[in-house]
């Protein structure tokens, strides 16, 4: 009895992944879209955290809570995990001349918990440690209680409620070594998509 | 060629199934512009220092117009083009004799700003503080002059330095 119980858990061992369906082939036709509370384009300007950015000055921080920090929405199916991507340059570059810098860090945060709106957002949200950059959470994430039923398939007339979540994006710049005046700039490159457990 | 025709047909549809399966909605890409601005710091160089010798003493005061007299100290600010500076400076001070102190000196600073070296066009700083953009040559030009009281002053030594910041905003 006993040794058939052991053997059964060491067989056991090795075997035990919960159950995991990638159910993102069957998001159909339903778009991931992404748009900006604070319009068009938003951008990460330092200069609006600090006005006068001089050389072999100290480094400047937009924080989480700075009006200066840029958010995005996330509108997509309920249900489905989406994994966001990021890729951020470790230092802006003189447009002039590209080998001066200023290093860069960025910091990302999101929201899934279907905050009232993007700034409310803020105060539930998830911060990614530094230099962590790619992140999986399903759009909405319910509080408590066991997981409902998987997404039901398209058909005409059934559409699947949507969720939005939310992703902050902020750093630090700097310190300011001794560099050349000018316009200094990095670009952020962010892959939201279904997660595949492929 | 009829025969052709239906290869052609079944073609086609194959075509269009897989063209179907290559299209993917569940993806979306943004991207997010960062920038900072770096300004040059700011440099004062002193031209010429206020000439409180020379100036005629006129019913015990002397007085020496940032505008229009030509013993105003100058200085010449040198930053980012554009840029707002704000200039503060020590606008009343009581000047005690230095060896003795009991004759007293009552000094007002007056300073005008301009973007070129043209003094007479240069407009006044009346309040002990002023807010100036730096010219389109990253250049600005402040001009120092005083009126001095002098009728509680005694012969002796009078010594002070006239204090002046600049910050950018």
């Amino acid at each position: 009895m006993l040794l058939g119980i052991g053997l059964f858990l060491v067989l056991g061992v090795g075997t035990g992944f919960a159950q995991r369906i990638s159910f993102n082939t069957w998001t159909g036709s339903d778009d991931i879209t992404i748009l900006s509370p604070q319009g068009a384009m938003p951008t990460l300007d330092f200069n609006q955290k600090k006005r006068a950015l001089v050389p072999g000055s100290e480094a400047v921080t937009i924080d989480l809570v700075d009006n200066q920090a840029v958010i995005y929405e996330i509108e997509a199916p309920e249900g489905f995990d989406l994994t966001v991507d990021i890729s951020s340059p470790s230092g802006f570059i003189l447009t002039d001349n590209p080998t001066e810098s200023i290093p860069f860090l960025l910091k990302v945060a999101y929201n899934n918990v279907s905050p009232l709106d993007e700034i409310s957002g803020k105060l539930g949200s998830v911060e990614l440690p530094a230099g962590f950059y790619s992140i999986t959470f399903p759009v909405s994430r319910r509080s408590s209680g066991a997981p409902t039923a998987p997404p039901s398939p398209e058909d005409g007339a059934f559409t699947r409620p949507k969720a939005k979540a939310y992703l902050y994006f902020y750093g630090t710049l700097g310190p300011i070594g001794m560099v050349p005046a000018g316009r200094y700039e990095g670009e952020i490159n962010i892959n939201v998509s279904f997660t595949s457990y492929d | 060629m009829n025969r052709f025709f239906t290869l052609f047909l079944i073609f086609n549809c194959f075509w269009v199934t897989s063209s179907f399966g290559q299209y993917d909605s569940g993806k979306a890409n943004l991207n997010v512009k960062a920038t900072a601005t770096v300004t040059d710091n700011l440099n004062m160089l002193t031209i010429r220092n206020i000439d409180l010798v020379n100036p005629p003493v006129m019913a015990g005061t002397i007085v020496v117009s940032p505008i229009t007299s030509e013993f105003a100290g100058m200085f010449k600010i040198i930053g980012s083009p554009g840029a707002r500076v704000r200039i503060t400076y020590l606008q009343n001070e009581l000047i005690k004799e230095s060896n003795e102190g009991i004759g007293v000196v009552s000094a007002q600073y007056i300073l005008s700003a301009a973007f070129n070296d043209l003094q007479f066009q240069s407009a006044l700083l009346d309040v002990g503080e002023g807010v100036f953009p730096i010219g389109p040559d990253g250049e600005l030009y402040v001009w120092l002059g005083a009126n001095l009281d002098l009728t509680k002053a005694i012969p002796g030594v009078y010594l002070s330095e006239f204090i002046i910041e600049l910050e950018y905003i």
